[in-house]
């Protein structure tokens, strides 16, 4: 390699040739040079590999993180949804049931009760119950409240009170009363939150 | 200038070429690269990191939780549906009511008293109701009431007092109630009317 201007003067020297210390010189610096660039080049190229594998794993790490918040995201919004369904589930499984159970616990009572005893009153509020009536005596009584407590339909029947039938009280009828509550099906249903009157138009209040 | 000097001068732009060329990576490029590298690697140890997972959301539930769940959604949802079902839509509500009326004169039962009471809203339900007050025998009210638990819109019976007033007859005071989803209402149908008495 001949680093000279092209039209340098060369003393010294032999048919345009350099000296054989200034090729030698020559020679070293390109090899330094070159040496240089190329470890210059390589470091780069590692750092390069190793920045662009860094940020492809952790773009992977941010897409699957990205991911698991989502489904954790929809699983809390399905869970909520599902908690709201059951809620919703039990209402209305408590009201199927409600639909039957009145003619279901009338049907009951009436095959229950004994030949010598008389329904006078059935009362139901939300689940309580109240059955009362007359029987030709206080054993048959007795055996009102056993049967009427097999009914499927009742639960915990009791006797309030009996007494005795008319004035003069020596019919032997009595009167009786039992209380107790109706047996459902269905789990409890969660209380409504909210019970509020409707708005006055378009929604049924009357 | 001499040919020694040329020579020195074209070694020395060289190596000055060189030197400037590692300068310029080393003090300019390769400290922001390293610092970048660095960065993301850290960002990396972070993500992996057991502590970090869970606010990074690696540790999250997994698929197959997600997919019974869906299944357990698609099961009650199919089911509320079904039950759902039952309930009067807005249009119908008070015709249900009026029903009853009919199925009390063909069950025998004689109404008395058939006076609506005001709505009352239950969460996502609209409840209309109706007070009523009726008269037959005890087999009468028991096809009455048979008869309205198998109608096909739900009618709840409330607040029943059932007493007998004679040898044969009984008088009966409830409150038949109909359901409907609210969002039936919002839709529309014809605003309530209160109807005449059944029988």
């Amino acid at each position: 390699m001949n680093l000279l201007p092209a039209d340098a003067p060369r003393p010294g020297r032999s048919a345009g040739r350099a000296s054989i210390p200034g090729r030698v010189r020559a020679v070293a610096g390109a090899l330094l040079v070159g040496f240089t660039l190329a470890a210059v080049g390589l470091e780069f190229r590692f750092l390069t590999t190793r920045l662009e594998a860094a940020r492809t794993e952790r773009d992977r790490l941010r897409v699957l993180a990205a991911e698991r918040r989502g489904l954790e995201e929809r699983l809390v919004r399905d869970r909520g949804r599902l908690r709201r369904l059951r809620i919703e589930e039990a209402r209305l499984a408590r009201w199927d049931e409600e639909r039957f159970l009145f003619p279901e616990l009338l049907r009951s009572l009436a095959a229950a009760i004994p030949d010598a005893a008389v329904l006078d009153a059935v009362r139901r509020d939300g689940s309580a119950l109240r059955v009362s009536g007359r029987a030709r005596s206080a054993a048959v009584v007795g055996r009102t409240l056993d049967a009427f407590g097999k009914i499927e339909r009742a639960e915990g029947l009791e006797l309030l009170w009996v007494e005795q039938a008319g004035e003069a009280g020596d019919s032997g009828e009595q009167r009786f009363a039992f209380a107790g509550s109706l047996r459902y099906r269905s789990r409890e249903p969660e209380p409504f939150e909210r019970v509020e009157a409707p708005p006055r138009h378009g929604e049924g209040s009357r | 200038m001499s040919a020694r000097a040329f020579r020195w001068a074209g070694a020395g732009s060289f190596l000055a070429a060189g030197a400037l060329a590692y300068a310029v990576f080393r003090l300019g490029v390769r400290p922001g690269m390293v610092l970048e590298t660095q960065r993301v690697e850290e960002e990396i140890a972070r993500l992996t990191t057991p502590a970090d997972t869970v606010s990074a959301g690696l540790a999250g539930p997994d698929a197959g939780e997600a997919a019974a769940l869906a299944r357990e959604l698609t099961g009650v949802g199919e089911r509320v549906a079904a039950l759902r079902g039952t309930l009067a839509t807005a249009g119908d509500s008070e015709a249900v009511l009026q029903s009853l009326g009919a199925a009390a004169s063909a069950a025998g039962v004689r109404f008395l008293r058939f006076a609506p009471e005001p709505g009352y809203r239950l969460d996502g339900y609209l409840a209309s109701a109706v007070s009523i007050v009726a008269e037959g025998a005890f087999v009468d009210f028991l096809r009455f009431f048979d008869a309205v638990s198998l109608s096909p819109h739900l009618v709840l019976m409330e607040e029943v007092a059932l007493e007998r007033t004679s040898a044969d007859l009984l008088q009966c005071r409830f409150v038949a109630v109909t359901m409907r989803a609210v969002e039936d209402s919002v839709t529309g149908g014809a605003g309530p009317e209160a109807p005449p008495p059944g029988s």
